[in-house]
């Protein structure tokens, strides 16, 4: 199903090039869209990809890159004290991007010089708070790597002829919801020539977002249904059983 | 097949979390434990976060015993007075434990402190109820009849009453006292407390082994009852996906749990329980003792 949209998707942009293709480049060197701008997490949820695609006006390098919502994030190293692994004191990291991800057309240090990238905040480091140790910060971004949620230059931005390109950006299992801003920079010799934003929403819905809801907004009657919801459940067993 | 859990917010195998409410209502129906002791590692090991496992823990071992509990009621396994007394001293105990887990917060080591308080707790249950039950056991084998010990220990206490179920006329301190320690230990463990519990009765009370797993679960049901609308309404961390997933296994596990016990002697349910305890014991050791595979850990701050 989502394999057959991203193809739809791809036949629109082709169409759209094809009917404007004389005057819009003029005016437009880049159009950017995804193929879905809700990302819906249900019960069957395990993680989605996000479709991006776009064409240029003329040659040049793609820079996707998608943020999303912040998150306040602590770290602790586990110390060996006397043979026992022990959680080290607490360090605060601050806010960070709850998910980040940079995907290329070539790599990184082709496209943009050193200071360009430091500029733009590229590199996942400048994400992240210079003011905490180095080994905790390096442990967060491998933390948060391992997990998916950070993912920098590990998928291409596909061009196509020069002028088409897309990029399938994988959302992992625990996906946080919320609003996410998807980047899209276009580099010409070394240089940002262009930049379009494109706003994600990944949002439970149904079953999954009515109890979250209730959870968050109404705590002490979800409290009441919890226990109401157990009790009955082990009194009914008990009873099914005794038949048995 | 997985499922989307709404609070923990990821994916999980439905067969997986069926799997373990199985496996802890068995325990829970033969053993007269909640089995928080077991599960809620478990829950953390395949990834969710510690605090919803905790919460969601309190909601599933909630209705495994309160299922196993109407079981046992049944049958005349729960020495109701007993359990008053107990859980009297047990909510004294839950407060206390509440300030004790609030003071080892503040100085930030509460979760060693967690761990090492299960090892050494759990080794100590263990290593005793193991020694003991093999004695039981070999004294079986011999012929010799076994009489629970007479606590000379605890007589001379005021305020006697007859505990009929349990067949003992003790005063009322020794349960009371009893229930205290369990309701600090549980509180700050996160758990029912019924592995502590179930040993207390049998060696320090002298409760017949088939009462103790009655009344053991009647104060289980009772604390986690509480603790589940405590958790959800204070710290918005019970998943009730996660918990009904659980308990629809633990429910049917509690029933064939307290099946099995009726066929076995007390002394081989203590053996096979002093077995399970220390396997834990060798789990949480060996995640203290084994480097970890990266030893920086990431916190969300709420």
């Amino acid at each position: 199903m989502r394999r057959w949209r991203n193809a739809l998707g791809l036949a629109a942009v082709v169409a759209g090039g094809a009917v404007c293709g004389a005057n819009a480049p003029a005016q437009m060197p880049m159009l950017v869209d995804l193929a879905n701008h809700r990302i819906h997490i249900d019960a069957a949820f395990t993680g989605a990809d996000l479709l991006l695609f776009g064409a240029l006006d003329q040659r040049g390098d793609v820079v996707v890159r998608v943020v999303g919502p912040p998150t306040d994030i602590a770290v602790r190293q586990k110390i060996n004290t006397g043979g026992i692994w022990l959680n080290g004191n607490r360090v605060n990291v601050g806010t960070v991007p709850s998910f980040y991800s940079v995907a290329t057309s070539r790599p990184l240090d082709d496209i943009a010089s050193p200071d360009l990238r430091r500029d733009l905040e590229l590199d996942v480091r400048y994400q992240v708070s210079a003011d905490i140790p180095e080994a905790h910060r390096a442990g967060f971004i491998r933390n948060f790597t391992r997990r998916g949620l950070y993912a920098v230059e590990q998928v291409p931005v596909k061009i196509i002829g020069g002028r088409l390109f897309r990029v399938t950006i994988s959302l992992p299992e625990e996906t946080p919801p919320g609003e996410y801003w998807v980047e899209t920079l276009l580099f010409r010799e070394g240089t940002l020539t262009h930049r379009r934003i494109n706003r994600l929403l990944v949002e439970r819905v149904g079953f999954e977002s009515f109890l979250f809801d209730l959870a968050q907004e109404r705590p002490a009657e979800y409290g009441l249904l919890a226990v109401v919801l157990a009790l009955a459940m082990g009194v009914t067993a008990a009873e099914v059983f005794r038949r048995v | 097949m997985e499922i989307y859990l709404p609070i923990a917010g990821m994916p999980v195998s439905i067969l997986l979390l069926l799997g373990i409410g199985f496996g802890t209502g068995i325990l829970s129906g033969m053993f007269g434990l909640g089995g928080g002791f077991l599960t809620t590692p478990l829950l953390i090991l395949i990834g969710i976060p510690p605090t919803v496992a905790v919460g969601s823990e309190a909601s599933h071992i909630a209705a495994s015993s309160v299922s196993g509990l109407v079981a046992h009621a049944r049958r005349g396994n729960v020495d109701l007075r007993m359990g008053l007394v107990l859980l009297a001293g047990g909510t004294l105990g839950a407060v206390t434990g509440l300030a004790i887990f609030r003071l080892l917060s503040r100085l930030g080591q509460i979760d060693d402190a967690i761990s090492l308080i299960y090892v050494v707790v759990l080794g100590t249950v263990g290593v005793l109820m193991g020694l003991e039950s093999l004695r039981a056991l070999r004294r079986h084998r011999l012929g010799i009849r076994y009489r629970p010990s007479r606590q000379t220990l605890l007589r001379g206490l005021p305020l006697r009453v007859p505990f009929r179920r349990s067949g003992r006329y003790m005063s009322i301190v020794p349960p009371v006292l009893t229930g205290f320690v369990v309701g600090v230990l549980s509180t700050i463990m996160g758990v029912g407390g019924g592995f502590i519990l179930v040993p207390a009765m049998i060696y320090l009370l002298g409760v017949p082994t088939q009462v103790v797993v009655g009344t053991s679960l009647l104060q289980i049901a009772v604390v986690t009852t509480i603790a589940t609308f405590l958790h959800a309404a204070f710290n918005q961390n019970v998943d009730l996906l996660l918990g009904l997933l659980l308990l629809l296994g633990a429910v049917v596990g509690a029933q064939i749990g307290s099946r099995l016990m009726v066929q076995l002697r007390g002394e081989q349910i203590r053996f096979l329980m002093a077995g399970l305890v220390l396997l834990v014991v060798v789990m949480l050791g060996l995640n203290l003792v084994l480097p970890p595979d990266d030893p920086f850990i990431v916190e969300r701050v709420l």
